[in-house]
């Protein structure tokens, strides 16, 4: 892997040429204690140090809300509506949410090809970011806290600059160009690197390693948890939205007004609302509201095979953004018996 | 011999195209009208009632929808009232957005009644959809007035009918000075286009002239510019009083034949 | 699927009646104003239109009808019955329709003579006015398009839907989805602003939120029992309401949800049905 160097002025300038590449996305404070990845004009307004965005970084490609195509009921035909995709330029990444794309790639990509997500995906550059972790956040238990894969760019946070990381050809493409932006890394920078990681290390408010977290949910199913915080939970689907791994989506046909046009649109589900579960002949697999609260502690800590994580990256989004103040992580402590502060 | 007495009587169930529900009982005899009565049978809500005791926020959210074509008037009018009544001043900032609001729903509100309800009866037609072919010019200006009043509602107090973002002591978010400038540039580029549908709208038929004496209130506009707000009542008769004292000024009365009340001015 | 049309000879347009209880008339505004209102006439046949149109008829036979306002009066519920009689679709449009509206802001806390009294005194009507309900209690109805008022997308929809002769799908998730999805911060959580959002019926894509004003619930409560009035109750306390406030708030489009009562009682405790 080839490192460089690059210091915070020269970053802005480097944000510059990206903002000229292509459609640039950076954190934003959106509100007193709300951030989100933002189309940038002003480079200066990007947040390096911000905690989590409100929205995932998953809505770049697989879009909230798309129309799929056109249809003429009386031509039997349909017109895909192209994806024209500019490149989209994601900086400021953290880990957690590098893998939540490869999580989302595994479903889009390998498992069920999907042209609307992979047509983006392919015209999307990923710039990674350091962070420090807050007490939401449990990334390192789910064994993600470094990512060595997903990313084009990584930038690791020294005192005067960052040490980046250039993880793909593309990364190699933006930075090449511009020598005069970046220098060759120093022993002094790789030792600062180390002091923010141990520094890093240090922060999480829980240690160890949640790999026997499934299995523990899988023995516990009556735990009384679920009984508990599924009556305080609001049904609201924050927790899921939120989330940089979910993938529920749902599909609707809207006619149009002539009899003759119309398109299908889909948009992002989740699984914390009733027709989510809803089936042929009225059936709902899910009907209850703790059947759905239940639901989502078991889809978000499956295995995903394809990153050798779980679903559930540790972000905190789920916790952080849950109006009801459910503690997602302190609910799975509960459930395995970790130890550990909340 | 008594001669036998003529009764004529004319009701009309229904009064269409109007905003809510009416009918009128005019009933003739001998050729002298006897009974004329507006039945609004349209039901009551108990505004008066329902808010009594709730939060401000909660009952000034709830006064627009007394009626929805001057939904932004009942808005301001039960904010302005709650403010007084907590003593709580607002910026001039505020007091002119929200006069544009006001004049939105005035613009919407009356293009609405004239070329949506009105027109077609000079024209001889159920509705406007009927003289759609006929009539495409007026009726499409009539339309882009609405539009335009429609939308300064909608950019400033969130959408045209109840609108939400106008809260007490201002706004929740206010448009941007972009939003207001495009606002203006369709004002401008409109004005043609009103005065040529006016001009088109009184030049159908003659307006009838009532003899019938009557009375009007307006207010006079805090700023002396054509406004529509402000604290005196102007009477048609040359009195006037403020707007705090319109309980000692305007009776209100009950008539059994309808759910509105009725008034009487002293 | 659903045909509209069986057999038919010279206008085959389907025929729609629009017609209003007890509102303030803005379902039928908003409906008259949508921006395809001439497309939309010219598909269908409105039979049955008064606020538009003069040649219209309580009740026209249609094939759809929708129905503003609440029962409010007795001769709302007798025009309901017609309705009801004459058409073969019927949709409720709107809160006033689907959840009773504002005018029952005060249900549990003032019956009718109450109400009555307050604003017209011992005066007695010839017309009798009646305790504010959706017409859901008084007959069958076959869809329900909500809001105060409706969204353009929406009735367009609805209407299209029924025009190829397939249903439209109601939504049953709330205002927060579409919060969420449109990039709001969330003002309950960062201010704790009274937002109805979770436990409204979405639709809106959290229009007053994005203009930074908490939602008062106008679309009503998420339908098929899933709007958890309790934990947003216990939600609201935490953050310092008080519970006449929430209690209120709830109330104002929710009063005639089957659990509203029921929910509040569990947390607030105090008055039950
Ligand atoms: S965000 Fe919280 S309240 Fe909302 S559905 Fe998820 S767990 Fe329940
Ligand atoms: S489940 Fe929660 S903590 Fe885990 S990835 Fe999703 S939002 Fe983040
Ligand atoms: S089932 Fe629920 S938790 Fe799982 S991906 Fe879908 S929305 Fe997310
Ligand atoms: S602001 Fe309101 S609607 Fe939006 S997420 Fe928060 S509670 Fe839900
Ligand atoms: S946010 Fe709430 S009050 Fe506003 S339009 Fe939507 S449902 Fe109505």
């Amino acid at each position: 892997m080839r490192y460089v160097k690059i210091s915070k002025e020269n970053t802005y300038k480097f944000l510059e040429h990206l903002k000229a590449t292509g459609a640039l996305y950076a954190p934003q404070k959106i509100s007193d204690r709300f951030y989100d990845f933002c189309a940038i004009s002003d480079v200066h307004d990007v947040e390096f140090e911000y905690d989590r965005t409100i929205r995932p970084p998953r809505r770049f490609f697989h879009l909230p809300d798309e129309k799929m195509f056109n249809f003429d009921m009386t031509r039997h035909e349909l017109t895909p509506v192209k994806t024209q995709a500019e490149h989209i330029i994601l900086f400021g990444v953290h880990s957690c949410d590098i893998v939540g794309l490869r999580i989302m790639d595994a479903e889009f990509l390998d498992e069920q090809k999907d042209s609307y997500y992979e047509t983006r995906r392919k015209k999307g550059i990923i710039i990674g970011l350091s962070c420090l972790p807050d007490e939401y956040c449990f990334c390192n238990v789910r064994r993600i806290e470094f990512v060595d894969a997903g990313f084009d760019l990584f930038f690791h946070e020294l005192p005067d600059g960052f040490l980046v990381r250039v993880g793909t050809v593309t990364g190699h493409k933006l930075v090449d160009p511009h020598p005069e932006l970046f220098e060759e890394v120093s022993a002094d920078d790789t030792k600062n690197m180390e002091l923010f990681e141990e520094k890093r290390s240090s922060m999480f408010s829980i240690y160890g390693n949640w790999d026997n977290l499934r299995y523990f949910l899988e023995l516990r199913m009556d735990h009384p948890m679920y009984d508990r915080e599924s009556e305080i939970c609001l049904g609201c689907g924050n927790c899921t939205l939120t989330c940089p791994t979910c993938r529920c989506y749902d599909v609707k046909d809207l006619p149009a007004i002539n009899q003759v046009n119309g398109e299908r649109v889909r948009f992002w589900d989740s699984c914390q609302f009733r027709s989510h579960g809803l089936v042929a002949g009225d059936h709902n697999f899910r009907a209850t509201k703790k059947d759905r609260f239940f639901n989502r502690y078991h889809c978000k800590n499956a295995y995903c095979p394809e990153t050798t994580t779980s679903y559930c990256v540790g972000c905190g989004r789920c916790t952080y953004f849950c109006p009801a103040e459910i503690n997602f992580k302190r609910n799975l402590m509960e459930i395995a018996g970790y130890r550990g502060a909340v | 011999m008594t001669r036998k007495k003529i009764i004529r009587p004319i009701n009309v169930d229904h009064v269409a195209r109007i905003e809510g529900k009416a009918g009128i009982d005019v009933t003739i005899e001998d050729g002298k009208v006897t009974v004329a009565e507006m039945n609004i049978f349209e039901g009551p809500r108990y505004f008066e009632a329902i808010t009594r005791g709730k939060s401000l926020e909660d009952a000034t959210a709830v006064f627009p929808r007394v009626c929805s074509f001057c939904a932004a008037a009942h808005k301001i009018t039960g904010l302005q009232a709650a403010e007084n009544a907590i003593g709580l001043e607002v910026s001039d900032q505020t007091r002119k957005i929200r006069e544009l609001l006001y004049i939105g729903d005035y613009i919407e509100s009356h293009s609405l009644h004239l070329f949506l309800l009105a027109l077609p009866d000079f024209l001889g037609y159920p509705d406007a959809f009927s003289m759609a072919e006929e009539y495409p010019k007026v009726l499409e200006a009539g339309m882009r007035l609405k539009d335009i009043g429609a939308d300064i509602q909608t950019v400033i107090g969130s959408r045209y009918i109840h609108q939400e973002n106008a809260l007490l002591g201002g706004f929740g978010k206010l448009p941007s000075k972009k939003q207001f400038a495009s606002l203006g540039r369709r004002l401008k580029y409109l004005r043609n286009t009103a005065e040529e549908a006016l001009e088109t709208l009184v030049s159908y038929r003659p307006w009838p002239e009532s003899e019938m004496s009557r009375l009007h209130l307006a207010l006079e506009p805090y700023d002396g510019t054509y406004s529509v707000m402000g604290n005196t009542v102007h009477a048609s008769d040359d009195t006037q009083f403020n707007a705090a004292a319109y309980r000692m000024r305007i009776d209100e009365f009950v008539v059994p034949h309808s759910f509105a009340k009725h008034c009487l001015y002293n | 699927m659903m045909t509209i049309i069986e057999e038919c000879t010279g206008d085959c347009r389907p025929r729609v009646g629009v017609y209003a209880l007890t509102s303030c008339y803005g379902c039928q505004l908003k409906l008259a104003t949508v921006q395809k209102i001439i497309d939309i006439s010219n598909m269908v046949s409105f039979e049955s239109f008064y606020m538009l149109s003069s040649a219209s008829k309580m009740a026209a036979d249609v094939d759809v009808a929708f129905v503003e306002g609440s029962v409010s009066t007795e001769r709302d519920l007798e025009e309901l019955m017609e309705i009801r009689k004459h058409s073969r679709i019927l949709v409720a449009l709107g809160a006033c329709s689907v959840n009773g509206g504002v005018q029952s802001w005060a249900e549990g806390e003032m019956d009718h003579d109450a109400l009555h009294k307050c604003v017209y005194g011992d005066s007695k009507l010839t017309m009798q006015g009646l305790q504010a309900t959706p017409i859901s209690k008084h007959v069958d109805v076959d869809y329900y398009l909500p809001g105060c008022p409706p969204e353009e997308d929406e009735i367009m929809y609805f209407i299209s839907a029924f025009l190829i002769g397939t249903f439209p799908e109601p939504k049953d998730y709330p205002v927060c989805a579409e919060c969420r999805l449109a990039g709001n911060p969330c003002i309950l959580i960062e201010r704790g602003e009274p937002c109805l959002g979770p436990v409204i019926v979405a639709g809106c894509k959290a229009r007053c939120i994005g203009f930074d004003v908490p939602c008062v619930g106008c679309r009503g409560p998420v339908p098929h029992e899933t709007a958890w009035f309790d934990s947003l109750a216990q939600t609201f306390l935490r953050k310092g309401m008080t519970e006449k406030q929430i209690r209120q708030r709830m109330k104002i489009f929710g009063s005639h949800d089957p659990n509203i009562e029921r929910m509040l009682h569990s947390i607030l405790g105090g008055e039950t049905e």
